[in-house]
C-alpha cells in the first residue's frame, strides 16, 4: 500500500508539473502572436514562422495538461445514469472505464512514439524555420503516457475503495 | 456487414459508453479506432492512432482556443464584470425592471469578451444578484434573468461554440463570430422585453432604481472604456480582416490582462487561478477534438453520414419541417448534453445532412449554438442555473420557475432567426 502511495505521490506530481509546463506555454503562445502582430502592424517586420511556432507550441499547451485534467476528474462526461446506481455499482463503473482509459492512452502513447520514429526518420520538419516535428510528436507521447499513469492512479483508488468498503460488510 | 451497419453499431456501442460516464472524447476514440480497424484493418487503425492525436491539434486555428478562454477567465476573475453592470444601472436601472435590464444588457456586454456561458452567468450573479435583492427584487425574477443573460456568452463573439463548429465543419470562424453578434443583440432586446413585461403586470417583481444624474451616468463609463475597446479591437480587427482568429484571441487576452494590471485588478492569485483554469478546459476540449476526429475517420470509411443524408434529402417534405425537426432535436439535446460534447457527437451526421437540403452553413451554426443555450436554462441539467444557484444560493427550483419566462422569450427569438436569415447573414456577409 505504501509503494501504491508513493508510486500516486509522484504521478500527481509530475502531472501537476506538466500541467504548469502547460501553463507557462500558453503565455509563451500569446506573447509570441502578440509580438508577431506588432511588429508587422507597427514596423512591418513579422516575426518569421510564428505560425508554425504557434503550432508547435499549440501541441504542448493542449496535451501536456491532459493528465492534470484528469486528476481533477475536468474531462466532459455524461452523468445521467450512473449517478443514480448505488455507490459501489459506480465504482465497479468507474473501474471499468479506467481499464478503457489505460487502454486508449496506452494505445495512443505507443504509437505517437512509433510515429516520432517515423517523421525522425523521414526528416519532417516545418516549412520556414526547419524546425524538426518529431520532438513535438514525441511531446504528444509524453502526455499520453502521463495519462496512462494517471488510469493505473485513478484504478487503484477506484479497486482500493471496493475492496475496503467490501471487507466491512 | 455493409460498412453502413458497422457504423451505426459503432454508434450504439458509443453511446453505451457515453452513458456509463465514460468521458466523451474518450467514447469517440475507443469506437474511432475500433471501428476503422474492423473497416480497413489494423494497420490503418494504428497508424490513425499515431497521427491524429498530433496532427488534429499541432494546426493553427486550433490555437485560438486556449487564448480566447484565457482572455474570458481573465475578464471574469478581475471584476470587469461589475463595472459593466454599474454602468448599466446607473443609465437604465430607474424604469421598473430597470436593474434586472441593466443585468441582462450587462452580461450581453459581458458575453462579447467572454466566450462560455456559465462564466458570464457566474461572473454576473456575483454582482448583480446582490444589487437586486437589495432593491427588493423578487428573486425568481433576478435569478432568472441573470441564468438566462449568461447563455448569451456563446452566441455574441468570441465564443467557444462558433471556434468549434467552425473546426468541425471547416468554416470561417471570423463569419460565424459576424453572424452571432446581431443575433446576441436581438437576445438582450427579447429578455429585456420579458422583464418589461414582467414588471408591467406586476410592478412589485422589479421596482425601480434611483435616479442618478447625468454626470453619475458619465462617470459610470469610467471603468467599462478598456473593455469596450478591447471588445472594439478584437472583433472589429476579425471583422476587418486584420486578424485572424488566432491572433485576435493573443490580442484580446494580452489586452485582458494589461488592462487589469492598469486597473490593479490581476493580483499574483486570480493570475494562476486564470491560467490553471485555462489549461483544464483546453486540455478537456483537446481531448474531444482528438476524440472528434478519430471518431469521424471512421464514420467516412462507414459511409454512413453519407448515407444519411442522401435518405434525408430523399424524404418528401419540406425545408421547412426539417429545419424544424432539426431545431426540436437540439432543443432537447442541450437539455441533458453538454454543448460540446452535442456539437461533436452530432455534427458529423446533422451537417451534411444540412447541406444536402441546402441550408447556409453559417446560418445553421448560429441556429445549432442558439438551440443548445436554451439547454443551459432548462431541467433537467441547466448547466447555468446549477453553477448559478451555487454562486448566488438560490434553490435549483425557484430558478428554473425563474427562467421560464426567458425560455418562451428563446422560443420566440429562434422562431425569429429561422425565419429571417438575413439576421444572421448580413453582417459576415459585408466582411
Amino acid at each position: 500500500m505504501r509503494l501504491g502511495q508513493s508510486a500516486e505521490r509522484i504521478v500527481t506530481r509530475i502531472a501537476n508539473a506538466a500541467g504548469m509546463a502547460s501553463t507557462v506555454l500558453l503565455v509563451v503562445m500569446m506573447m509570441l502572436t502578440v509580438s508577431d502582430v506588432f511588429l508587422r502592424y507597427l514596423f512591418d517586420m513579422p516575426i518569421k514562422g510564428s505560425m508554425e511556432l504557434t503550432e508547435y507550441l499549440m501541441v504542448c499547451v493542449g496535451t501536456l495538461g491532459l493528465a492534470w485534467c484528469a486528476l481533477q476528474g475536468a474531462h466532459i462526461k455524461v452523468d445521467l445514469i450512473v449517478s443514480k446506481l448505488p455507490q459501489r455499482t459506480q465504482k465497479y463503473i468507474d473501474s471499468f472505464n479506467y481499464v478503457l482509459l489505460m487502454g486508449v492512452s496506452g494505445l495512443i502513447a505507443w504509437q505517437t512514439f512509433v510515429r516520432a520514429g517515423t517523421v525522425h526518420r523521414l526528416g519532417v520538419s516545418s516549412a520556414m524555420l526547419e524546425i524538426p516535428q518529431y520532438p513535438f510528436v514525441l511531446v504528444v507521447t509524453i502526455s499520453y503516457s502521463l495519462l496512462f499513469l494517471t488510469s493505473i492512479v485513478l484504478l487503484i483508488y477506484a479497486i482500493s475503495y471496493l475492496i475496503s468498503k467490501g471487507t466491512k460488510k | 456487414m455493409s460498412p453502413e451497419i458497422v457504423g451505426v453499431i459503432g454508434v450504439v456501442i458509443m453511446l453505451v459508453l457515453i452513458f456509463m460516464r465514460v468521458w466523451v472524447g474518450l467514447a469517440m476514440i475507443i469506437v474511432g479506432f475500433l471501428g476503422f480497424a474492423y473497416l480497413e484493418g489494423w494497420d490503418h487503425a494504428l497508424i490513425i492512432s499515431g497521427t491524429e492525436p498530433y496532427s488534429q491539434i499541432a494546426f493553427y486555428v486550433i490555437s485560438c482556443i486556449p487564448l480566447f478562454i484565457l482572455m474570458g477567465i481573465v475578464v471574469s476573475e478581475t471584476g470587469i464584470a461589475g463595472d459593466l453592470f454599474n454602468a448599466a444601472n446607473k443609465w437604465i436601472g430607474n424604469v421598473p425592471g430597470g436593474i434586472a435590464i441593466a443585468t441582462t444588457v450587462a452580461t450581453g456586454g459581458f458575453a462579447a469578451v467572454c466566450g462560455s456561458s456559465d462564466a458570464t452567468a457566474a461572473a454576473m450573479g456575483k454582482v448583480a444578484f446582490p444589487e437586486m435583492k437589495k432593491l427588493g427584487y423578487d428573486s425568481k425574477l433576478a435569478a432568472g434573468c441573470i441564468a438566462a443573460g449568461g447563455s448569451i456568452g456563446i452566441l455574441i463573439p468570441p465564443s467557444l461554440g462558433f471556434i468549434l463548429y467552425g473546426l468541425l465543419c471547416e468554416q470561417s470562424i471570423g463569419k460565424l463570430f459576424m453572424a452571432g453578434f446581431i443575433p446576441g443583440v436581438l437576445e438582450v432586446a427579447f429578455y429585456s422585453i420579458t422583464i418589461l413585461i414582467i414588471c408591467r403586470m406586476n410592478p412589485k417583481l422589479g421596482p425601480p432604481g434611483p435616479r442618478t444624474n447625468i454626470r453619475q451616468k458619465v462617470s459610470s463609463l469610467k471603468n467599462t472604456w478598456g473593455m469596450i475597446s478591447l471588445f472594439l479591437l478584437v472583433i472589429g480587427g476579425i471583422y476587418l480582416g486584420i486578424f485572424t482568429p488566432t491572433e485576435a484571441g493573443a490580442v484580446g487576452a494580452f489586452g485582458a490582462i494589461a488592462i487589469s494590471l492598469a486597473g490593479r485588478r490581476l493580483t499574483r492569485a486570480n493570475f494562476s487561478k486564470s491560467m490553471v483554469e485555462t489549461a483544464k478546459i483546453t486540455a478537456m476540449i483537446v481531448l474531444l477534438i482528438t476524440g472528434a476526429f478519430i471518431f469521424l475517420r471512421f464514420l467516412a470509411v462507414s459511409q454512413l453520414p453519407a448515407a444519411l443524408s442522401d435518405f434525408v434529402s430523399g424524404l418528401e417534405v419540406s425545408k421547412y419541417i426539417l429545419i424544424a425537426g432539426i431545431v426540436v432535436f437540439y432543443l432537447i439535446l442541450g437539455c441533458f448534453w453538454d454543448i460540446f460534447a452535442c456539437m461533436l457527437l452530432t455534427l458529423p451526421f446533422i451537417f451534411p445532412v444540412v447541406e444536402a437540403i441546402g441550408m447556409d452553413p453559417i446560418w445553421f451554426g448560429v441556429i445549432m449554438v442558439r438551440c443548445m443555450e436554451v439547454g443551459l436554462i432548462t431541467p433537467p441539467f441547466g448547466l447555468n442555473i446549477f453553477i448559478l444557484s451555487g454562486v448566488i444560493n438560490v434553490p435549483v427550483g425557484t430558478l428554473y420557475r425563474g427562467v421560464l419566462p426567458f425560455v418562451l422569450a428563446d422560443f420566440c427569438h429562434i422562431a425569429l432567426l429561422v425565419a429571417v436569415p438575413a439576421l444572421s447573414l448580413w453582417l459576415p456577409s459585408t466582411m
